[in-house]
């Protein structure tokens, strides 16, 4: 398993660098092309549609105005840049 | 996909400016990694507004480590999703096995019901839903690497393991995401399976 593991790693790094090179990097590891040509395919999907985490309306608005208060209570060296 | 933020020589400057104290800097650190931030842990958390808390937890935290944050190497956004993992286990908020039939979706609503799972058209659709099935580590280094785009090393650093310790949960994740896929022991058909063996 460590073999495919490295394997998986390296051809996502070299897909990573050239998208086109998916035949190329798993035609380095006999034995192992099917399963990660399945795998390297999945990962290509997880990449291509990601996933949507949408916060409620104004939550990330409202959290940086309470963080921009607490500032100068938390920091007290420096200041403001402007 | 939303912009991942990578290192900058910008970024440096900014976390000097937030590390001197300057609050500007700090919001504007905040403008890159909240929605970032937020997404990562609604991946190990069981609801929306555990996500929302945790993501406020993580910004507190950060404000108030910030001049004891070191780059060393580790980039901001690695630094600042470790205390957001380190949070939700502390608070015994992170579920190892992320709950079926919730999404985290609008006013908590349990969606996508098996109905709609059904129904889903996109293969991405079925795939992170898979996601939100594996166990923690699985899930987490599926989130960090193709979602967030983290390298190895930043996600060895967030989750406080070693790059190689790393690139095996990858193998066994995509694994895991594979057989579910195949199996449709998510309530999916095959299609998922099939899509997924015929897209490139």
């Amino acid at each position: 398993m460590a073999t495919l593991a490295l394997a998986l790693a390296d051809c996502l790094e070299v897909l990573d660098r050239d998208p086109a090179a998916l035949e190329v990097c798993i035609a380095k590891y006999p034995g192992h092309q099917e399963t990660l040509d399945t795998l390297l395919r999945l990962a290509a999907a997880l990449k291509r549609e990601p996933a949507e985490a949408v916060p409620r309306d104004g939550f990330l608005d409202s959290l940086k105005s309470r963080l921009m208060n607490e500032f100068p209570a938390n920091n007290t060296r420096g200041g403001e840049a402007e | 996909m939303a912009d991942t933020g990578m290192p900058s020589t910008t970024e440096d400057i900014l976390v000097e400016r937030a590390r001197a104290g300057d609050r500007q800097a700090f919001g504007e650190l905040y403008d890159r990694y909240a929605a970032l931030t937020y997404r990562y842990v609604s991946f190990m958390v069981s609801d929306r507004q555990g996500a929302e808390d945790l993501t406020a937890q993580t910004f507190l935290q950060a404000l108030q480590a910030i001049d004891r944050y070191e780059e060393r190497g580790i980039p901001f956004r690695a630094w600042l999703l470790r205390i957001a993992r380190n949070l939700a286990i502390n608070n015994g908020r992170f579920h190892r096995n992320h709950p079926c039939g919730n999404n985290g979706s609008e006013d908590g609503r349990s969606i996508p019901s098996p109905e709609l799972l059904c129904e889903a058209k996109q293969l991405g659709d079925e795939v992170w839903w898979a996601v939100r099935h594996l166990k923690g580590d699985q899930r987490q280094v599926i989130i960090l690497r193709f979602l967030d785009g983290l390298s190895y090393a930043d996600v060895a650093h967030v989750l406080g393991k070693s790059i190689g310790a790393v690139r095996v949960i990858q193998y066994r994740a995509l694994s895991a995401l594979r057989r579910a896929l195949e199996d449709g022991d998510l309530g999916h058909s095959r299609v998922g399976a099939r899509r997924l063996s015929r897209s490139a």
